[in-house]
């Protein structure tokens, strides 16, 4: 594990970034070893268990906020009526809970310079 | 509601998992870090299994500021959009609620919803019961009519009177029997009979009715009673309306007759005293005068007065906007003297140290590079800059021009402190270090940093080894001011990072560089600081005669400043054309 070893990986990184058109949990894992210097195996238990518990603190209704990137968090909506064009009828849908996220003032002044491509 | 904040998160995850709380904190930064990089670069990322996080483009539109209603134009921006998994939907969600049928569905929500709905279906059901309690009476007839030709009607007529129910029965199960017709007398008869029982059979049903209204025992009874009640309800009220309208009426008319009266018995008054002309005038304008009369006499005053308070609003908020001038005008003069008066502070320490010696001024200006720096010699210490960029050189004389620039900075050397290291300056550096404590720095856990801090005081060091992850807005030069305080200081961080680091000038966000340790105090440095830095000096040489710069040759002064020993070292790489530069500058 030299400096040259972690330039040759980064280069070839910078090749998958290249080609690659949405960022992927194994390229996170990848850029997370290098960055912290600990096996990928490792990165990938770390992440996992983090997902894991901001999930299972929606599941209870409470909010989770991580600075500088936004708020995690459930809602229910409103029960409204719906039309099944198979059976030609309309239905009730009754309240339901969806997970939302809601992203911070900082992501929203960090993005603004990206545009999307033409 | 519950809320969670990034640090109790780091608690529970330790708790549950059983991790370091330090190490977790990191690892969420360098995720965090590298959504929202993923997120510019790509414009989406996506997480196994918990959802995926995209940017959407929006137009700009029309908007309005609801607080002052002025009308703005929204501007284009990006949206950062959060679109769950399916397994994150299920695991908060484990069993979803299933379509009802409307039927059921509208019931349910008639039940929750306003009161006025429920009325209107009653009045639907009202409706319903009016037609099915009416159909009887109309089937009787149909019934009537369909047999135009009764056997034994006076039978019937008899029992019509008793009741037109049993008739109904009888005449349906006698409506099949022979046609008995042999005349057109008898036809006629019939006809007559036939009229009369019809007449009959109309009051009855009409008497059925009435009755059944009284008599509650009856099925029909029941139902027709909340009809009987709505018909009289809205009767009362249209009544009752109509009664209050007639009231107002008369109570209008009452009091303009009450009125006319009294203004009789004034004028019967007046006209004691006045003229017979004037009273007539007077009538007349008081007979006919109404509310919008007696108005438009003083509006035609008003129309003239009005114009003299439009030109009091037009002048109040000039008078506003000169005073508000004057204040920022006055403010403008006494900051500009304060801010005059620091900088001239500054240019004259400038001048009383330059006029000392022979001056050079190398002014370096490019917009592309980060920082632009105003260099300075002295007798024989001199200092480089970091960003090596076209320089151009001033005369002898010092242009002063150079130093109000905003981003400008002066930095001077005194070789008189190259004296020893002493252990009282550097214990004081230590515990400011300390303080400051680096987000950024990547130490794995505290005790680690107290290591490093012990190994510092124990050997006299200035500062420590250790890693950094380069963020937005770092630059070799910034976090050798931070760490080194002295910015010339940074070719001791290229040097150690040379092969990860091409480009001095320019340096990529994420990459972790190692800030090497630092063992004297940066005015007093000891002798194998000096060589380090000199050989960072020499690699940013190397790399500007690599690009093709002319002025590559200005940093081979940081290295005849910090170690002369090197250009001895490396002279067959280094060119003669470049020394003898450096030989006519140092003249």
């Amino acid at each position: 594990m030299g400096i040259e070893s972690d330039c040759i990986r980064s280069i070839f990184i910078d090749i998958s970034q290249f080609f690659g058109k949405n960022m992927t949990t194994t390229e996170i894992i990848k850029l997370l070893s290098i960055r912290l210097q600990i096996s990928q195996a490792e990165a990938r238990r770390c992440l996992m268990q983090e997902l894991d518990i901001i999930a299972a603190h929606m599941t209870e209704d409470s909010q989770v906020t991580l600075r500088r990137f936004g708020v995690f968090g459930v809602k229910e909506t409103a029960p409204r009526k719906t039309y099944l064009p198979s059976e030609k009828k309309y239905y009730m849908m009754p309240a339901r809970k969806v997970p939302f996220f809601r992203a911070s003032q900082w992501l929203k002044d960090f993005v603004k310079s990206w545009k999307p491509e033409e | 509601m519950k809320r969670l904040y990034d640090k109790a998160l780091m608690d529970q995850i330790a708790k549950v998992y059983g991790n370091e709380v330090a190490f977790l904190s990191e690892f969420s930064k360098a995720l965090l870090d590298i959504i929202r990089e993923g997120l510019i670069r790509d414009g989406q990322v996506r997480l196994h299994q918990f959802g995926t996080f995209k940017l959407k483009w929006m137009k700009s539109r029309n908007g309005v500021n609801p607080s002052t209603g002025k009308k703005i134009i929204i501007q284009a921006r990006p949206r950062v959009v959060f679109t769950p998994a399916k397994a994150l939907k299920e695991r908060i969600e484990p069993n979803p609620p299933e379509l009802q049928p409307l039927d059921q569905a509208v019931d349910e929500s008639i039940a929750n919803s306003a009161p006025a709905i429920k009325v209107a279906t009653k009045l639907q059901k009202d409706n319903e019961t009016q037609v099915k309690v009416a159909e009887p009476a109309s089937a009787q007839i149909k019934s009537v009519d369909d047999t135009n030709v009764l056997p034994k009607t006076e039978q019937v007529e008899v029992e019509s009177d008793k009741n037109a129910a049993d008739v109904v029965v009888k005449e349906t199960e006698t409506a099949e029997p022979e046609h008995v017709v042999e005349s057109i007398e008898d036809e006629v008869e019939i006809i007559e009979q036939i009229v009369l029982v019809l007449k009959s059979e109309v009051t009855d049903t009409s008497e059925v009715s009435d009755v059944s209204a009284e008599v509650p025992q009856n099925e029909v009874a029941e139902k027709e009673v909340p009809e009987a009640k709505t018909e009289w309800l809205d009767q009362s009220v249209i009544n009752n309306i109509k009664e209050i309208s007639e009231l107002q009426y008369f109570s209008k008319t009452d009091t303009t007759a009450k009125e006319e009266l009294i203004e009789e018995s004034k004028e019967e008054s007046k006209e004691e005293l006045v003229d017979n002309k004037e009273a007539d005038t007077e009538e007349f304008n008081e007979n006919n005068h109404s509310p919008l009369d007696m108005n438009s006499e003083p509006l035609a005053e008003k129309t003239e007065a009005i114009p003299i308070r439009k030109e009091k609003k037009v002048l109040t908020p000039i008078f506003a906007i000169a005073a508000s001038i004057i204040v920022l005008l006055a403010a403008g003069i006494v900051f500009n003297s304060f801010y005059v008066s620091q900088q001239k502070n500054v240019i004259n320490e400038s001048t009383a140290l330059l006029n000392q010696a022979p001056k050079y001024v190398f002014s370096l200006e490019n917009n592309e590079t980060e920082t632009e720096v105003v260099e300075v010699k002295e007798n024989d210490s001199y200092v480089a800059s970091a960003v090596h960029v076209p320089v151009e050189i001033v005369n002898d004389g010092l242009e002063l021009n150079t130093l109000q620039h905003q981003q400008t900075s002066i930095s001077f050397v005194d070789e008189s402190s190259d004296s020893a290291s002493d252990q009282q300056v550097t214990t004081k550096a230590d515990d400011e270090m300390a303080v400051e404590s680096d987000s950024n720095s990547i130490v794995v856990s505290s005790e680690k940093y107290d290591e490093l801090q012990r190994v510092s005081l124990e050997q006299s060091v200035f500062f420590v080894e250790r890693e950094h992850r380069l963020l937005n807005g770092d630059s070799l030069w910034r976090l050798a001011q931070k760490h080194y305080i002295n910015p010339f200081h940074w070719p001791h961080i290229y040097q150690a990072n040379h092969n990860k680091i091409l480009n001095p000038d320019k340096v990529k966000i994420g990459k972790v560089v190692k800030l090497p340790t630092l063992y004297g105090h940066p005015d007093a440095l000891t002798q194998q600081d000096k060589h380090n830095i000199a050989t960072g000096y020499y690699y940013n040489y190397l790399y500007h005669k690599g690009k093709g710069n002319p002025y590559a040759y200005f940093s081979l002064i940081g290295v005849e400043k910090y170690d002369a020993s090197l250009l001895i070292e490396y002279k067959e790489e280094i060119e003669r054309s470049d020394i003898n530069n450096l030989a006519l500058l140092t003249e």
